[in-house]
């Protein structure tokens, strides 16, 4: 929450009636929220004042200040992480390639074909 | 002709081609055959035949992070003609040729493949048949990283139109 000098303390309600100040949960302000926003803290709020900022506190925080909120800015929040591969991981691959000889075969090779087996490779650092 | 002289099976496109050069497809320019020696493919006779359905295997680099980009995909592809021969013997091979199909390659990647058919045919059986084998290398270079290794693919066509690659 802000707090710059323009706050104003404004003495809770049960100051003046000399009423113990209430602790438990329940709102006993007598005052109406009219700023249409949700208040997801879980928290509850004892101050009897009214929040007229229109913002909405998701800091999970009491504030117990008695003190008007009209700074009309935002609790920061923690941004979830949206991390994204940087572009050269884009275009890095996860290893050797996938072969698919699905369709690499035609008929039946004999026994004798099949045996041979001298496939040379020793060209392939020349290019014509 | 003697069947010494049928079993003596040359190619006469035996250079080195690149049929993928930086992404780009070539023809070879020179198809291969599986004769005997000294033997024009116009002075042979037998039902020669056009396999209807080439070899072929594709080549997939999966994507890391496929949201961002697709798989690089190429084919490897051997069609070839079988079954003409010789004074009506054996069963030979013309106009075999190796080529690449491309369905995708990365901007950032070139891919370079050459092919070489071996210079000789094996005879297969008494006929004989004819085999020819031949390798691919496929080359995938990184713009900024350089080449990675080569993979390498072999294949076996014969003269009765069987063959067979795989994976070196």
């Amino acid at each position: 929450m802000s707090s710059d000098d323009s706050w104003t303390e404004t003495p809770a309600s049960d100051e003046a009636t000399g009423d113990p100040q209430s602790t438990d949960s329940t709102d006993t302000s007598g005052q109406t929220d009219t700023s249409g926003q949700t208040d997801t803290s879980g928290q509850t709020d004892t101050s009897g004042q009214t929040d007229t900022s229109g913002q909405t506190d998701t800091s999970g925080q009491t504030d117990t200040s008695g003190q008007t909120d009209t700074s009309g800015t935002t609790d920061s929040t923690d941004s979830a992480s949206t991390e994204s591969p940087t572009t050269d991981d884009q275009l890095a691959d996860a290893g050797d390639p996938e072969v698919d000889l699905s369709q690499a075969s035609l008929g039946t090779l004999s026994p004798e074909a099949v045996a041979v087996n001298d496939f040379d490779t020793s060209w392939a650092d020349g290019v014509a | 002709m003697t069947m010494g002289d049928l079993s003596d099976i040359v190619n006469a496109a035996t250079a080195v081609f690149k049929i993928l050069d930086s992404n780009e497809t070539e023809a070879m320019g020179k198809l291969a055959s599986a004769l005997p020696r000294g033997v024009d493919p116009m002075a042979t006779d037998g039902n020669w035949t056009r396999v209807t359905t080439p070899l072929l295997t594709a080549v997939t680099w999966k994507a890391r992070f496929p949201t961002f980009r697709d798989d690089d995909v190429i084919r490897l592809g051997v069609i070839w003609t079988y079954g003409g021969s010789v004074g009506g013997k054996g069963r030979f091979i013309k106009d075999a040729e190796a080529y690449v199909t491309v369905e995708h390659i990365s901007s950032t990647f070139n891919v370079d493949v050459t092919v070489r058919f071996a210079e000789t045919g094996t005879p297969i059986g008494p006929e004989p048949v004819a085999m020819l084998t031949g390798t691919f290398n496929v080359r995938r270079s990184r713009t900024l990283l350089g080449v990675l290794p080569s993979q390498f693919f072999g294949f076996k066509i014969l003269g009765d139109g069987s063959g067979e690659m795989s994976q070196l």
